[in-house]
Order: C-alpha cells, then sequence, then structure tokens
C-alpha cells in the first residue's frame, strides 16, 4: 500500500509538472460562470425589448392587451399568473383565433398560423400545471416550451421559426438550471471532454515511447506494467474529473450560493415509455435528469479513459492519442441516433430525455438500456486492454511451448 | 530546397503517415457512410410522421366540421359553410395518404407530386378560410416550386444532411472537411512529424543543418498542404465508390451533379467545388499558424 | 551460491537472432565488463537478466532464483540509457522516487550526491542537464538502493575527465564493498581501468576473458572482431 502511494505520488508530481491542471479547471470554471454572466444579461436585455415591444404594439391605455404589459411591469409573479392563463386560454380554444384575441401575448402568437404552435402550447400548459401543483416558480419571463423533434416548427417558414425560438428564450438564472443548460449542449459537452483528453491523453503514450524507456524503468522500481496501466487509468480519470466535473459543480455552487439554486422538482421534457406500449411526452423532474445526465456523463469519462488507454498502448505516441480521442469525440457531434453505439450516448440530453429513442424509433436508445450498453462497452475495453497488457506474456508462453514441442521428439 | 522536401517527405513516409492516412481516410468515410444510411432510414421515418401529424390536424378539423353537419342545432348557412369546407379540406387529407403511400412504395415522382397537391389544396382551403390555419403560405409556395422544378427535372428527394447517394453523400461529407474544427484536426494531426521533431534533439539536428531555419518549415508546410489534399482526394474518392456501390436513394432516383442543392440556389458540382475550395483556405493558413506559433515555442522553451 | 547464471539463452528479434544456445556465470563478486560491437546485444542481455524482456528458450538465474521481477528488484539495480529520466523533473525527484520505492531512507541520497559531485545541479531539472550530468545521475540512482548487482548499461558515456575517476572511484568502492557489477561499455581502456574480466558477445553466444596483464581489451576485441591496427 506504501508503495502504491509512492507510486501514485510521482505520478502526481510528474503531471504537475506537465500541465497545470488545477489552474486550467479554475480558467474552465471562470469561462462557464461568465457564461451564467452572459445568460443574466441577456435575460435583462430580453426583458427590456419585450417591454418596449408590448409597449409599441398596446400604446392605448385602455387596450385590453395591456394586460400582459401591466402583469409584466407589476412583478415576476403577476407575469407567471398572466402567462399560465393566457396559455391555457390558447390550449381550450386549441389554437383557433387566439390570434385575434387581445391580450393574449405579442410573442406566443404573431405571425405564425393558428394552429401551428398547438403541440407547443398543450406541452407548455401541461408543465405549469405541473408547476402549480408542486408550487414551483417558473423561469422568467415565460416562454413556450418548444421541443423542435417534437415537429413542433415544422408548420412554420424559416422566418417564422428563427422569430418563435428568439421571442421563447429561456434564461437559466439559477444553480441547477444553469447545470440544466449546460448538460443540454452537446458542444459544451464535447468541449469539456476535449479539455480533459488534452490534459490526460499523452501520459501513458510518454511512458511507452521510445521503446517502453520509462515504462520499464517503472517495472524496474518494482511497478509492473499491469499496475502502471491501473495508475495511470486512475491518473486520467482523475484529470477528466477535474477538468469536466470540478468545473462544473464548482460553478453550480458558486451560483446556487449567490443567486439560488432553483427548483430540483422543475419540469423537464422528456419522452417516456412506462408501460411498454410507445414513448409519450412526459415530464422528468429537473433533479432526476441531472443525476442522470451526470452520471451518463461520468460512464462516458470512463469510457473515453479506457479509449485513451488502449490508443496509447497501440500507438504510443502522446499526440497522436490525443487526437485520436479527440476525433471519437468530435465524432460524437455528427452521429446520429444508433442504438448500440457508444458515440450516440454523448448526446446527453438526447438519451437521458428519451429524444434519441424517439428519433431512432429504438427502445435500445432509453437511458437505462444506454446505461447497461456503456457498460458492457466499458468491460469490453478493458478486456482488450488486459489482452494488450498480457499479450507479451502469452506470447513468449506460446513461443516456449512452441520451441519445447520441437525439442521434445530429439530428446526423446 | 529540393532536398529539403525530399527529406521531409521521407521522414512522412517512415512515420507511418503514408499508409495512416488513406487508412484513416477510408475509415472515416466509412463511418460517415453508416451514419449518413442510419440518417436516411431515420429521415424516412419522419416524414411519414410528419405525413401523419398533419393527418391528424386535419381530421380533427373535418371531424368538427362532420358534427357541424350533423348537428340538429346549428343554422342551416353554418352548415353550408361547414360543408364547402369539408369539400375543401378533405382533398388534402387524400394528398396527404398519397404522401404516405409514396413514401411506402419509395416513388420520388408520386411524392412530390402528392406534396405539390397537398401544398395548393391547403392554401386554396386557408385562402377560402380568409386565415392562415395549416401552414405558413411562404414555406408552401416555396416547396412546391421546387418540387415542380425537381420533378420536370427527374431529380430525386434528399435529405440535405444525410444522403448515401454518390453526389449528395460527397457533398456532405466535403462540407464537414470545409467546417474550420474538422480542420483543425486534421492540421493537428498532420503536423505530428513536425511537433515530434521540433520538440526533440531532431530540431537540434535541424537547426545546425537547414539554413535558413524557415526552408524547414517551408518543407514541411508544402507536403503538410499536400498531404491534405491528398486526403480530400483519397476520402472523396472513397466516398464515391462507397456511394455508388452502396447508396441507396431516399424514394427512388437519383441526384446529378448539375442538380440543385435546396437553400443555396446553386448546384452540386459548385457546391462541392467550393467546399473543397473552402477547406484548403483554411487549411494553408492555419498550418501556417501553427508553424509559426510552434517554432517560437520551441525557441522560447530552448531559452529558459 | 552462483550470483548470475546464463543457462542455454535464446532470443531473437522476429527472425535475427541475437542470442544463441548463450552461457554466462558469475560466481565471485566484483567488477565485470560487457563488450561487444553495435547492436550485437549488449542493451538486450542486461534488459534479459533484469526480465524486461523474455528469452525464447534458456534460464536465468540470479542468487540462486530464476530472474523474476521480485528477485529482479531484490538483487538488480540497472543503469539503463539516459532516455529513462523525465525531462521535466529535477534528478533529486528521480532519486527521491528510487529511494522511496526501495525503502531507503532519503538520508542516504546526500552522500552519494557528494561522491559523485552533483550536490549543485540536483535541484535542477533534468532538461538542462549535459550528457556527463544525466550519466552520473543514473549512477546515483543505481548506487543509493544499494543492490548487490548492478547491470551498468554504458555508465562511462559522456563523460568528461573529472567524471570519469569520480566514476571510477565510485565503482571501485562498490567493489570493495562486495557488490557486483556488469558494465557495459565501448570505452575499452577505461574498462580496462576498472575490470580485467570482460564478458565479450561473440557469434550470438558470450565469452568469458581475463586478460593477462601485459594484454590491452583492444588487442582482445581486435582479436575476436578482426580489427586489425593498421
Amino acid at each position: 500500500m506504501r508503495k502504491i502511494m509512492t507510486f501514485i505520488r510521482f505520478e502526481f508530481l510528474k503531471r504537475r509538472r506537465v500541465w497545470p491542471v488545477g489552474i486550467v479547471a479554475l480558467l474552465i470554471t471562470i469561462s462557464l460562470a461568465v457564461g451564467f454572466g452572459v445568460q443574466k444579461h441577456n435575460q435583462s436585455v430580453f426583458v427590456q425589448d419585450y417591454s418596449t415591444q408590448l409597449k409599441k404594439r398596446y400604446p392605448n391605455e385602455n387596450s385590453l392587451g395591456r394586460s400582459e404589459l401591466t402583469s409584466f411591469q407589476k412583478s415576476e409573479a403577476a407575469y407567471h399568473d398572466w402567462f399560465f392563463k393566457s396559455v391555457a386560454v390558447n390550449v381550450v380554444l386549441n389554437g383557433q383565433g387566439t390570434r385575434e384575441i387581445p391580450g393574449f401575448g405579442v410573442r406566443l402568437y404573431a405571425r405564425t398560423a393558428s394552429g401551428a404552435l398547438s403541440d407547443a402550447f398543450a406541452r407548455t400548459y401541461d408543465q405549469y400545471r405541473y408547476m402549480r401543483q408542486k408550487n414551483i416558480t417558473p423561469m422568467f419571463p415565460d416562454s413556450l416550451v418548444i421541443v423542435p423533434v417534437a415537429g413542433d416548427l415544422d408548420k412554420l417558414s424559416d422566418t417564422d421559426k428563427q422569430w418563435v425560438m428568439r421571442n421563447n428564450p429561456h434564461f437559466y438564472v439559477q444553480a441547477l438550471p444553469f447545470l440544466w443548460s449546460l448538460l443540454q449542449s452537446n458542444g459544451v459537452v464535447a468541449l469539456l471532454l476535449a479539455f480533459g483528453v488534452l490534459l490526460s491523453g499523452g501520459q501513458l503514450a510518454k511512458e511507452l515511447a521510445h521503446k517502453r524507456a520509462h515504462s520499464h524503468w517503472l517495472t524496474l522500481q518494482d511497478e509492473p506494467f499491469p499496475a502502471q496501466v491501473g495508475i495511470q487509468f486512475g491518473m486520467m480519470l482523475t484529470t477528466m474529473i477535474q477538468v469536466v466535473f470540478v468545473p462544473l459543480l464548482a460553478v453550480t455552487l458558486g451560483i446556487g450560493l449567490l443567486f439560488g439554486f432553483g427548483d430540483g422538482r422543475y419540469p423537464v421534457f422528456s419522452y417516456q415509455n412506462p408501460d411498454g406500449f410507445g414513448s409519450k411526452e412526459a415530464i422528468m423532474p429537473l433533479s432526476q435528469y441531472l443525476t442522470n445526465t451526470l452520471s451518463l456523463l461520468f460512464l462516458l469519462t470512463v469510457f473515453l479513459t479506457l479509449v485513451m488507454i488502449i490508443l496509447s498502448m497501440l500507438l504510443r505516441n502522446g499526440w497522436l492519442t490525443i487526437l485520436g480521442t479527440i476525433l471519437v469525440v468530435g465524432l460524437s457531434l455528427i452521429t446520429p441516433p444508433i442504438p448500440g453505439l457508444p458515440l450516440t450516448y454523448f448526446h446527453l440530453n438526447d438519451i437521458v430525455t428519451g429524444i434519441a429513442q424517439e428519433q431512432a424509433g429504438s427502445d435500445a436508445l432509453q437511458a437505462p438500456a444506454v446505461f447497461i450498453n456503456l457498460g458492457w462497452w466499458c468491460v469490453g475495453l478493458l478486456l482488450l486492454i488486459i489482452l494488450i497488457t498480457e499479450w507479451r506474456r502469452i506470447v513468449h508462453r506460446l513461443q516456449r511451448i512452441h520451441l519445447a514441442s520441437q525439442k521434445s521428439p530429439a530428446s526423446l | 530546397m529540393r532536398t529539403l522536401i525530399g527529406f521531409e517527405w521521407r521522414r512522412l513516409h517512415r512515420s507511418g503517415f503514408a499508409w495512416g492516412l488513406p487508412v484513416l481516410a477510408i475509415v472515416l468515410v466509412g463511418l460517415f457512410f453508416w451514419f449518413s444510411q442510419v440518417g436516411v432510414d431515420q429521415y424516412r421515418q419522419e416524414l411519414l410522421n410528419h405525413i401523419q401529424s398533419n393527418d391528424e390536424i386535419l381530421s380533427q378539423l373535418i371531424g368538427g366540421y362532420r358534427q357541424t353537419i350533423a348537428d340538429d342545432l346549428e343554422t342551416a348557412d353554418r352548415k353550408a359553410e361547414a360543408k364547402k369546407d369539408m369539400a375543401l379540406a378533405v382533398p388534402i387529407g387524400d394528398a396527404l395518404d398519397a404522401q404516405q403511400q409514396a413514401v411506402e412504395d419509395r416513388s420520388t415522382p408520386r411524392y412530390l407530386r402528392a406534396v405539390i397537391a397537398a401544398n395548393t389544396r391547403t392554401i386554396a382551403f386557408d385562402n377560402a378560410l380568409h386565415r392562415v390555419l395549416l401552414q405558413d403560405h411562404h414555406t408552401l409556395t416555396a416547396q412546391t416550386k421546387l418540387y415542380q422544378t425537381m420533378l420536370a427535372r427527374g431529380w430525386a428527394l434528399e435529405d440535405t444532411h444525410y444522403t448515401t447517394q454518390p453526389v449528395g453523400f460527397l457533398v456532405s461529407w466535403q462540407s464537414w472537411l470545409a467546417q474550420p474544427l474538422a480542420v483543425l484536426l486534421g492540421v493537428a494531426l498532420l503536423s505530428t512529424t513536425w511537433v515530434t521533431a521540433l520538440f526533440t534533439n531532431n530540431a537540434d539536428l535541424m537547426a545546425t543543418t537547414v539554413q535558413p531555419w524557415r526552408r524547414w518549415a517551408l518543407a514541411n508546410w508544402f507536403w503538410a498542404v499536400l498531404s491534405w489534399l491528398a486526403f480530400l482526394t483519397l476520402s472523396n474518392a472513397a466516398g464515391w465508390l462507397a456511394g455508388q456501390w452502396l447508396g441507396t436513394p431516399l424514394l427512388s432516383g437519383t441526384t446529378p451533379w448539375h442538380a440543385i442543392v435546396p437553400g443555396t440556389g446553386q448546384s452540386y458540382w459548385i457546391v462541392w467545388v467550393q467546399e473543397i475550395g473552402i477547406s484548403l483556405l483554411w487549411f494553408i493558413p492555419m498550418y501556417g499558424i501553427l508553424l509559426l506559433v510552434t517554432t517560437y515555442a520551441e525557441k522560447w522553451g530552448r531559452q529558459r | 551460491m552462483d550470483i548470475l547464471t546464463i543457462d542455454d539463452l535464446s532470443f531473437g528479434w522476429r527472425k535475427q537472432p541475437v542470442f544463441s544456445h548463450a552461457f554466462l556465470k558469475i560466481e565471485q563478486p566484483g567488477l565485470y565488463g560487457l563488450v561487444a560491437p553495435n547492436g550485437s546485444g549488449k542493451t538486450t542481455l542486461l534488459n534479459l537478466i533484469s526480465s524486461l524482456l523474455q528469452p525464447q528458450a534458456g534460464k536465468i538465474s540470479l542468487y540462486g532464483g530464476l530472474n523474476t521481477a521480485k528477485n529482479v528488484f531484490d538483487h538488480v539495480a540497472f543503469l539503463q540509457d539516459n532516455s529513462v529520466l523525465y525531462p521535466y523533473l529535477s534528478g533529486r525527484e528521480h532519486i527521491n522516487f528510487v529511494a522511496d520505492t526501495h525503502h531507503i531512507p532519503r538520508t542516504a541520497i546526500a552522500p552519494i550526491a557528494d561522491k559523485l559531485e552533483m550536490t549543485s545541479y540536483l535541484d535542477k531539472r533534468v532538461r538542462h542537464y549535459s550528457l556527463g550530468m544525466k550519466q552520473r545521475l543514473l549512477l546515483a540512482m543505481a548506487l543509493v538502493v544499494d543492490r548487490p548487482l548492478m547491470l551498468l548499461d554504458e555508465p562511462l558515456n559522456g563523460l568528461d575527465p573529472t567524471s570519469l575517476i569520480i566514476v571510477r572511484e565510485a565503482l571501485n568502492q562498490a567493489k570493495a564493498d562486495g557488490q557486483t557489477a556488469l558494465i557495459s561499455s565501448h570505452n575499452l581502456d577505461e574498462l580496462m581501468r576498472v575490470t580485467r574480466d570482460i564478458f565479450f558477445v561473440v557469434d550470438h553466444a558470450l565469452r568469458f576473458e581475463h586478460l593477462a596483464a601485459d594484454e590491452t581489451a583492444e588487442q582482445r576485441y581486435a582479436a575476436l572482431f578482426g580489427v586489425h591496427d593498421k
């Protein structure tokens, strides 16, 4: 145990000399915090712009439409209330004629074909009812829950699509919602993983370079090759966690302490198939979403670490190992939902919310199935690593057996 | 300079890049082709879902009209109006059924005709109602115009993102290779022999052998650009072969080079050539910047 | 108990044989040379003894047991070439690690560093070391673990006259302390100053030669490998 600690301390010493991981993690945390600041700023800009829009549209003090403006100017709670009623009216009327009813929102109905957003209205209404029942405060300003994958925007022209999306923004200005917004973005996740790979990918490969010079030296210090691989796995995983998870959690904690954590029961759109008779839209509490997403991200981090070890052993070149692993992450960005393929699993949001399952029409992309499948992939990669690690010994044993069998007739 | 170019080629060749690059090109194209096959299947399913969702909305409308017509409490005027509206709505439903049948039978011409019919009837229906109810008219008109052209010229209908037909596949693939991030990865990959030599004792050898030093960088740049060009050529050739042998249309028919890429107004040929140009235009300066940055980093490190 | 025994060793890279039915035996402590032309397998032999490579046939024993990783760790200190050094770590960090893994108190480092006159640069990073400084660091790492058998791969490479004297003294001290060292070298004159017992790799086999008082290592080398003075 003491020896293992010596080896681990030595690896930390080496890593510290190659990469200031702590500083990188801090810089990433600051970048994420800046992202949060931008969200807050965008929120206040939007609120101002929208207020101006409303004033322009309802200049007349007696206009019925001013009810939105009045509630908007009164308080966030008043606006939440107005929004819920407005959505309820539209859902009851099923999109027929609400455009002509004044007082039901500029950005909700204007310009679009009146039935075009009926699914989004129904979904938003369901979420608001859920929030009212559980006494959850909605985001401000309130917006329609638009899910492009569900075909919400299919009936709109390109200009209208942009207009609807621009006018229905969600501002994630508390800790848990902000974490949610980060994990929704495949780009952010891929970038974080790429940074982790950049900082951890080369180490084992460098040990194995130059005819395994460093690796052989460590073997002579009583650190056998399997132990080296194990320790490197731990080091890489630690680095990945420091670069990917620590900034995510640090920024969540910081925002939580300053601006509040938000409600873990907040509704997240998802597809679920509880009875096995086909998936349908459902509500997933934010805490469950975050737990599932972070767990999947952790498993993917383990998967990537194993990929790095295999590439290190095959290529024995730190630079190429890093590039190869980043290529895997990059490919994941353009991978369509394919059941059984881990590249698909990098689309965390699509997997956890069931969107990928819906797109591919396959239950194998349901979150529990993905966890099991990814677990098997990791086991498979681990076996491959063991095979490569033991390969020389296996070959050597076979050679000796072969030579012995050639000798034995003569010795008789 | 010729000696240096020869030397850099031998380094590239001996380091395994000469065979590694074609293998990588084939593997990546193979993966992308597989993704495209899956994407095409999913897009076909999306088409069906879209038709079904339109059909559901329409069925609700028609159901409402039927109720009005059957309701004894409704006035004769409203019943007459409902009958008129229903007469306009029912053909839209027929056109949607025809679309579904065409997708299931994999027939591009029949699908295009059915969409044109549905669009025309939707606009007529909305006009009669004096409001836009089902779908935005600008979108419908633009789509109708495009589909009429495609029908007249016999072009196949394909998804703009995923297609396994050679022409469309090459344009999609090449547009990925023109993305700055993809080029950056290419630059990083092809600079391997440069970076590994620069930060080892090889650099000392080159520093004392090559004067001026920039000639070495230029020779490396020359081969890197040629290698990227080779990668583009090889991967496009592999993509073309994959498309020829294994490509299947979304529904039916083929996409020729002179067909128009939806949303661009330009032919596939022009877009493809443009994307190759963009890819090279990104690669050449990016690699140059990498050479500069690494050279200065090496000099800085040497002084420390 | 024999210190080192190599029995009927065969080893080759793919189809190129390096050793074929080679034998070697060291019974008495002391300093032994290992000499052969470039590419004949000196480093390969040291790697085989230390179990970093596995022979295709034959047996290698150390102090009565097979050369298992455990046995090698317990009995052998191996000075490898300087590619094992991490350029971004200091000399002290290397020696500290070696001392820790061998459970040697760190207080043992200072006398060795003093003896090899490397105290002044021990805390600098290895990337700033000259070849001679690296060689002395490697030797310090081999000496600090205090193992009865030392395998020294080209320890005299790149040393200036002062360093040569320091290293020679360190080796003689090791001999006086009852340690054994197998030293590969191309520097035949210098090697002869520390030992006259030399193993030559000849025709994929190992041949022991004790140099007579009036004989030089270079003469024996010339006789064995067919090199003649002009």
